[in-house]
């Protein structure tokens, strides 16, 4: 049977099926190198070397919102996307990954840690500490996964529509004959369990590698093509500069409202004749297909504001679960090194793709048939329909793999990174004293994997329609920043202490509910909650992603509570910052 | 040159708030690269020029020295 003579969606089913076969190879072949033994499943044996670094952690790093969600946001905000969020993310998850990375893999080879909360307990000689933090972590980390698993489902069920039309039926018609959510997600999962499963954190670095190489050569070859349907890039941008030209900047000026009033009056003249003052005069109206968007503004302020959220990177349980596997910490170098170059080339693609889906017209119709304005407006199927558009099943099966890649990429880090924490700060930190053997620790953390797979799958099934809680995912990054100030003083600072530690989490997460509720009081809590606040004293217009207050009053918590209580003592500070002349002068001073 | 390296970094963070273009849609770069997009695209590879230079200059070597922790429970051995 030829391609062409395959059913809708078929061809793109097959796409997947041989990627996700790929993944359950890689974790066959991972099972071979595995050593049998706990500290090979969660770390690798620290084995882990530069180039495989560089790739599981940026592959990890970038979630289906690097794809999907770039093309939508510069297609509602404009180019301005890319300076707020990939080349901010650029410097600050270098610096990230500089300083607190290697410093805390350092110490993890030094002490035997193999979860965040182990340093942490030990830092601060604190157990309670841990018992807080846990519950923080895994309530930050459970919405972020649930959010990939429907990203997942969904992107399956949209690629494979008219597969299967006698077998599946749906509701909605454009997914007549789809993979079904509830099977898309289950055999996504189970297969990001399986290798897992298999070769533990080996098999998720090289499963990460492969998935950071897909999802870089899909957004490349998904740009072309679209260039070169649109008559090339400079067509494709000259579109959006006589449309929408405040898409290409990131304020929009008194002339681009003009601009916007006129080339509505037009569209509507084109679209609605029989309601335009051309018509009526018997002219012929000729105007834009595409309705034009209305200008937007993002102030220097949120522009700003936006550099906080990379920070979130030094505290995701599943990134600290990957710098324990490198080798040494020269591995590090190539991450810190191409980490920032690595963003630009997914996100620079996908960021012109989304502000040229401004314009787009494509054999003659509309790409995109509604304007961020409308309510029934989802930026995040944009960059879909700028595919669908193309009319290539080929180019639609390998963007769905690139769209699973980036999702399932981060998935099973964080999955390894659940199933380890339960394991050792909970069962042997609480029941066994941290005393279990390598082999029960090898059980438990196969076990519980098993167990968060399962739960995060069936929470999905629950929470598929509860909007909710695609709003909290977005403030999950905000809580993981409010905790950059902890890890950033534990590591640098010897005066930082336990009680300095509670009131940092305390001010940045409590701050964060107050935003959080009160976004939700105002709009709803069935609304998606828009993730800026205000901040007092500032016009209205003035604001901000909350994980910037959040960063900062947790800074000045820990600073304060540190310096009226009690310093760490000596022991604590030769383990941590032993050999340098200022720890020897503080000691003696304490002392 | 640790100290080079550093100022340079924090130049990069000012230099990200490029103010001066923020309302240019005017001026494409390569005739389909808006200019502001094309600068951030600079930062992005200058971004990773200067960690370079700082993992050449800054690196901590004595990070690298550390003798590796060798313990019972790392190498598997049961108790």
């Amino acid at each position: 049977m030829l391609l062409a003579d395959l059913p809708p969606g078929q061809l793109q089913l097959w796409i997947i099926v041989v990627y996700l076969a790929a993944l359950i190879l890689l974790g066959v072949l991972s099972s071979a190198a595995f050593r049998g033994t706990a500290h090979d499943y969660f770390v690798a044996s620290r084995g882990v070397g530069p180039v495989l670094l560089v790739l599981s952690v940026f592959g990890t790093t970038m979630t289906a919102f690097a794809i999907q969600g770039s093309s939508g946001e510069a297609w509602v905000a404009g180019a301005g996307v890319y300076g707020k969020m990939a080349s901010w993310s650029g410097i600050v998850h270098a610096a990230c990954f500089f300083l607190i990375g290697v410093k805390l893999w350092t110490l993890g080879k030094r002490h035997g840690y193999q979860t965040q909360i182990q340093f942490f307990r030990d830092r601060f000689q604190s157990s309670n500490l841990g018992a807080v933090l846990f519950p923080a972590l895994v309530l930050l980390q459970t919405p972020y996964i649930i959010i990939g698993i429907i990203g997942a489902g969904n992107m399956i069920a949209a690629a494979t529509a008219g597969a299967f039309p006698g077998l599946f039926h749906s509701e909605s018609p454009q997914l007549n004959g789809s993979i079904p959510f509830w099977l898309g997600t289950l055999v996504s999962t189970g297969v990001v369990w399986l290798y897992v499963w298999l070769g533990g954190a080996r098999a998720t670095a090289w499963a990460n590698a492969l998935q950071t190489l897909i999802f870089l050569v899909v957004g490349v070859v998904t740009f072309w093509v679209i260039a070169d349907k649109l008559g090339g890039a400079e067509a494709a941008t000259r579109a959006v500069q006589q449309l929408n030209p405040s898409k290409l900047a990131r304020a929009a000026t008194p002339d681009d409202e003009r601009l916007y009033q006129q080339r509505l009056a037009e569209w509507k003249a084109a679209t609605q004749p029989a309601a335009s003052a051309a018509a009526a005069a018997g002219r012929a109206a000729s105007g834009p297909a595409v309705r034009p968007h209305k200008p937007r503004t993002m102030t220097e302020l949120e522009f700003l504001s936006y550099g906080a959220i990379p920070l979130s990177v030094a505290m995701f349980p599943h990134l600290f679960q990957l710098w324990l596997t490198a080798r040494s910490a020269k591995s590090f170098r190539l991450t810190v090194t191409l980490h920032p170059l690595l963003i630009m080339a997914i996100w620079a693609p996908c960021v012109a793709i989304g502000v040229w889906a401004s314009a787009a017209v494509m054999d003659g119709k509309v790409v995109v048939p509604f304007t961020p304005d409308m309510p029934n407006a989802n930026p995040n199927i944009v960059l879909g329909l700028m595919v669908r558009a193309l009319d290539a099943p080929v180019i639609s099966g390998l963007l769905a793999a690139g769209v699973l890649a980036a999702i399932l990429g981060g998935m099973d880090a964080q999955f390894l990174s659940l199933g380890s924490m339960f394991t050792h700060d909970v069962v042997d930190h609480y029941a066994r004293g941290n005393h279990m053997t390598d082999r029960q620790r090898l059980l438990t953390g196969r076990v519980f994997v098993i167990l968060v797979v399962l739960a995060c799958w069936l929470l999905t099934l629950a929470l598929r329609e509860a909007k909710p809680i695609f709003g909290l995912a977005v403030w999950c990054f905000s809580g993981f920043s409010a905790l950059f100030p902890l890890v950033f003083a534990a590591l640098y600072w010897r005066r930082a202490t336990k009680w300095g530690a509670y009131a940092s989490i305390a001010a940045g997460f409590g701050l964060g509910a107050y935003y959080y509720v009160s976004a939700g009081l105002a709009h709803g809590f069935t609304s998606r909650i828009e993730p800026l606040v205000h901040l007092p004293g500032l016009p209205a217009d003035y604001a901000v992603v909350p994980a910037l207050p959040m960063t900062i009053i947790a800074a000045v918590a820990l600073v304060l509570v540190s310096l009226v209580t009690r310093p760490p003592d000596r022991a604590t500070m030769e383990k941590f910052f032993r050999g340098t002349a200022a720890t020897r002068d503080y000691a003696a001073a304490r002392n | 040159m640790r100290f080079v390296v550093f100022v340079l970094l924090a130049l990069l963070a000012i230099a990200h708030q490029d103010f001066w273009w923020r309302s240019d849609h005017r001026t494409l770069v390569l005739g389909f690269l808006p200019v502001s997009l094309a600068y951030h695209v600079g930062i992005s590879v200058a971004a990773t020029v200067l960690w370079g230079l700082a993992c050449a200059f800054c690196w901590p070597r004595e990070l690298e020295s550390d003798q590796p922790f060798a313990s019972r429970r790392e190498s598997g051995d049961p108790r």
